[in-house]
């Protein structure tokens, strides 16, 4: 009986102890990754689907504002930019011009803009209560698995892996039916400010 | 006598006992609304408006908030644990099954290729192929998988997608989390609940059981979730509080205004006597007037309640001016003798009231209607009890001393004195003082007006709303064609005129076409992408295998083009995500078919207007715009009544005073409806319906005093009467000023300043019988 009770402790004592260790482990990956306020890199993604007998790859590149959010422009196999931030992701035309949607796809466009701007970021805690984080560090570099606590999402997504040492350097999402999306990052760049021409993009009149 | 006398008050009183138990069960309407006529003149618009108000009156809307979503659930999961224990509601729902998804996929995927959301159909239309080769790398470019149900590559072009996204589903901002319906906003979580009430909202068994089984929710999630709070929003919630609020200030007027008369009438008279037999006088009129009612129209509404309390101010004056004059009188008085010479001036007081009230009978404001009739009923049987009761109850003189009464005399003929020689000039004055405040008189007809809601309900529902995006319910589109296809095909037209109107998507529509769209757009949606798809350069299979696809995957959606239906309305009708939106569909009308576009958001009237205006079988039904037009026009009609109600009335009095004596005997009571609207127009308050009806009372208040004061003669014979009157009638309406609902508010207080201007003026009644006199 004693023993027992003592055995029980001793789990409710490493559950908090493990959990801390991820949190302490979270904070400093994201301590490592942001700690300057704009961060520039080129990308190139890669999309492999079971219909699909070659992977699809676009390229282009990126610029993460702490204050802002997520400028992902693309520039191969044709243009497109996206203004990504907690509001949602908005579509921006060669004109300039931003592509309104419908209050619906602008509520699950936000959610996916909260859920980007956290994984490029590498800021991964605001996603703890839609997704279960599992961060591993390595000998110099460290990745994080998370895995979804919704039954809706986990239907489309498996998982996501985010991986990096000073930036993020590679997202891996694996979606439920086995089709698979690689992001690379390269030639990343930091800086204090954002140039002109993204200050004019990320600017949001609404 | 006094035998017969105590049996009839002990009559009276169990009578009394009787009305005050089953005050509880009396059928009180408390939807001020219904007290409105059918604003629609088609019946199917009233099919319409009565189906959707059945499917909105019984819905209650529930949210467990919290900071975290954990809390949210547990706080939504005890919430609905407990509702589905109360018999009162049904439908307690707080799981979305979930094969939710699955189901809009196999009623939607045979149908694909017809089935295009707005933007889709308009780039197809403007931009043909290059806008679906950008949709191609769009979804195979979005780094996020958006939640589609749809599998990629039954749907390389998203245009599925597009159009799943755009259903109308009701919602707004919430999704499903794990089989609940959640929504996130400023760091805190909503869960949903939804139920209905098995009875009528209105009824009050229901509402008491409702109340009781929210109270219980409360403490179970307060006791197991107590980080979560509950928000709810419901019909029955506020005709609950409507309910409690009319009751509560129906019995505080009530009684504070029968006791204020009673200590009056204890303090005039030293005597229980007149007390109690002019609240039997009251009580019978009263008790006649519920009955009549109830016989009419089955109920009695909230309102004639109300103002049925303030009945008491006016039904209290016969009895008050018999027992003034006997008090008066002193050892000198014979009951018949004195009754014979007070029954022409109770007379003619009924009758200008009656005729004030006849007016409000003929108008088709069935709420009007009831007062008026309430009010008719009451008074006559008020007149008909003090005419029989009094010499029969009260025929004994009172020789006590009347010298305190006397200095009240002295008072009232020192104001009278100092009216009648100052009347030629403080007359024209007042009039000249109060013309421009009757000019700068201005009028609302805002049927919210009619009612408070509670603020903490209120709040709440505009929380609700926001984040649900529920529909309004008052503010419709009713659309009517021949068959189902024409109908489906206008109600399209309307519905690409909204979106044409706000391309900011401030509000939002739902309407059975975006869920099955007309055959005629489905064919031609299938054309559209059938042109850039499949046509003989196959293009499809071109652009497919471009970006990578097998070569399966195109001919898997060419066969699919090509063996493709329309998905048909009762094909949709059978399927069970059809269940919420039932209600739009009014089916067969008299002439072919009928639906309806709800609306939600922020839709200007204007732009409604202008979306509809020149669509054939559509037709905006504004349910608060209607009833407020008619609320002016009914607010006109009372002016006119009034007017008419003067001048029939100097007719009536001008054959007993004369021309000149009709006029006198009425310039009391035209100041006490003249005074009134100038101090409105002073004090900036617009004039709605209920101050003309206020003013209706206070012609037949004022027309009393005048006629009392006139009959009594020069030596303020009625003074006492009268100013007793005037005491009573401001302490039961002068309280109605404090009600919380306006309409009853700005009555009591048009009443409060119409019976204190006919009192001070009363002395004019005099007038043209004194020069008369002197003259001859």
């Amino acid at each position: 009986m004693k023993r027992r009770t003592f055995l029980f402790a001793g789990l409710l004592a490493l559950l908090p102890v493990s959990a801390h260790a991820d949190d302490a482990l979270l904070k400093e990956i994201a301590a490592r990754v942001a700690d300057s306020p704009v961060l520039r890199a080129e990308f190139s993604q890669t999309k492999t689907l079971a219909a699909m007998r070659k992977p699809f790859r676009i390229a282009g590149h990126f610029t993460y504002a702490r204050d802002a959010g997520v400028l992902w422009q693309v520039a191969s196999p044709y243009t497109v930019r996206y203004l990504i931030d907690a509001r949602g992701t908005v579509e921006i035309g060669p004109d300039g011009q931003r592509k309104a949607r419908a209050s619906r796809e602008a509520a699950g466009a936000a959610q996916a803009g909260q859920i980007m701007q956290a994984l490029l970021s590498a800021d991964l805690a605001p996603l703890q209560s839609s997704f279960e984080l599992k961060p591993v560090r390595g000998a110099d570099r460290w990745h994080v698995t998370l895995t979804p606590r919704k039954a809706e999402v986990a239907r489309h997504l498996e998982h996501i892996t985010v991986a990096g040492n000073t930036a993020v350097e590679q997202v891996d999402i694996f979606e439920a039916g086995g089709d698979h999306t690689e992001i690379r990052f390269t030639a990343i760049e930091r800086d204090t400010r954002l140039n002109d021409a993204e200050t004019a993009l990320f600017a949001r009149p609404d | 006598m006094p035998r017969r006398l105590f049996t009839f008050l002990a009559a009276t009183l169990v009578t009394g006992m009787i009305a005050l138990a089953a005050f509880d069960k009396l059928p009180v309407e408390t939807d001020l609304l219904a007290m409105l006529p059918a604003t629609e003149r088609s019946p199917i618009a009233e099919q319409a408006m009565a189906q959707l108000a059945r499917a909105h009156e019984r819905r209650i809307v529930l949210l467990a908030v919290a900071d975290d979503a954990a809390q949210a659930r547990a706080g939504a999961q005890v919430l609905a644990t407990t509702l589905r224990a109360s018999p009162a509601l049904q439908h307690v729902t707080l799981d979305v099954p979930p094969d939710a998804l699955d189901t809009l996929l196999t009623t939607y995927l045979p149908h694909r290729f017809g089935l295009l959301s707005s933007a889709t159909r308009a780039a197809l239309q403007q931009r043909g192929r290059d806008a679906l080769q950008e949709d191609l790398y769009r979804s195979l470019a979005s780094p996020i998988p958006t939640a589609t149900p749809v599998p990629r590559p039954l749907d390389p072009f998203g245009t599925l997608a597009g159009f799943l996204a755009d259903l109308p589903f009701a919602g707004g901002a919430f999704a499903p989390e794990d089989g609940i319906l959640m929504a996130h906003r400023d760091g805190h979580s909503y869960a949903l609940v939804s139920a209905e009430t098995v009875g009528s909202p209105y009824a009050v068994s229901t509402q008491h059981a409702v109340l009781a089984a929210l109270a219980q929710a409360r403490a179970a999630v307060q006791a197991q979730a107590p980080a979560t709070h509950l928000q709810a929003t419901g019909l029955v919630l506020y005709a609950a509080a409507a309910q409690t609020t009319a009751k509560r200030e129906m019995s505080l007027i009530g009684g504070i205004s029968l006791l204020g008369i009673t200590t009056l009438l204890l303090l005039a008279f030293r005597s229980l006597r007149p007390v109690l037999l002019g609240i039997a006088c009251i009580a019978t009129g009263v008790a006649a007037g519920i009955a009549v009612v109830l016989l009419v129209d089955g109920q009695l509404h909230l309102l004639t309640l109300v103002c049925g309390t303030s009945l008491l101010g006016i039904a209290v004056d016969y009895p008050l001016h018999y027992f003034a004059k006997r008090r008066l009188a002193g050892a000198d008085w014979h009951a018949g003798e004195a009754m014979a010479a007070m029954r022409p001036a109770l007379t003619q007081g009924l009758l200008t009231s009656l005729l004030g009230y006849s007016a409000l009978l003929a108008m088709p404001f069935p709420g009007l209607r009831q007062i008026a009739l309430f009010s008719m009923v009451g008074l006559g049987t008020a007149y008909l009890a003090t005419l029989m009761m009094l010499p029969l109850f009260a025929h004994q003189a009172d020789p006590r001393s009347t010298a305190g009464l006397d200095r009240l005399r002295r008072v009232f003929s020192a104001w009278q004195g100092f009216l009648q020689t100052r009347a030629h000039w403080l007359l024209p004055l007042t009039v000249a003082a109060c013309l421009p405040g009757a000019w700068r008189l201005t009028h609302n007809d805002d049927v919210r007006l009619l009612s408070t809601p509670d603020p903490v309900l209120a709040r709440q529902e505009a929380q609700i709303r926001e984040l649900t995006q529920l529909g309004q319910g008052s503010r419709l589109f009713l659309v009517h064609a021949r068959d189902t296809e024409q109908l489906l095909q206008r109600e399209e037209q309307l519905t690409d005129a909204l979106r044409a109107r706000d391309p900011q998507h401030a509000g939002g529509f739902t309407a059975i076409s975006g869920f099955v769209p007309s055959a005629q757009r489905q064919t031609d949606n299938r054309r559209l992408i059938g042109e850039a798809l499949f046509g003989d350069d196959q293009w499809a299979a071109h652009v497919l295998d471009e970006v990578g696809y097998r070569p399966r995957i195109a001919e898997a959606l060419t066969a699919a083009y090509h063996a493709e239906r329309n998905l048909s309305p009762e094909a949709w009708l059978k399927q069970p995500l059809s269940t919420p939106y039932r209600h739009l569909w009014l089916g067969p009308a008299e002439t072919g078919v009928a639906s309806v576009v709800t609306l939600h958001g922020n839709w200007s009237t204007d732009t409604l207007t202008a979306a509809s205006a020149e669509l054939p079988g559509v037709t905006l039904l504004d349910k608060p715009a209607a009833v407020s037009k008619l609320m002016a026009q009914y607010r006109r009609g009372m002016a006119w009544a009034l007017a008419c109600a003067i001048g029939l009335s100097l007719i009536l009095l001008s054959r007993r005073h004369g021309l000149r004596g009709a006029v006198a005997t009425l310039l009391p009571c035209m100041l006490a409806v003249g005074v009134p609207l100038a101090a409105l127009g002073y004090l900036g308050l617009p004039a709605t319906l209920f101050h003309w009806l206020a003013l209706m009372l206070v012609f037949g208040i004022g027309a009393d005093y005048g006629i009392f004061t006139r009959e009594g003669g020069p030596q303020g014979e009625a003074a006492l009467g009268v100013l007793l009157a005037a005491i009573t009638t401001v302490l039961g309406f002068g309280l109605l000023a404090f009600s919380s609902t306006p309409a009853i508010a700005s009555f009591g207080l048009t009443l409060f300043m119409g019976v204190i201007t006919a009192f001070l003026a009363s002395p004019l009644a005099l007038a043209s019988r004194s020069a008369h006199r002197s003259a001859t």
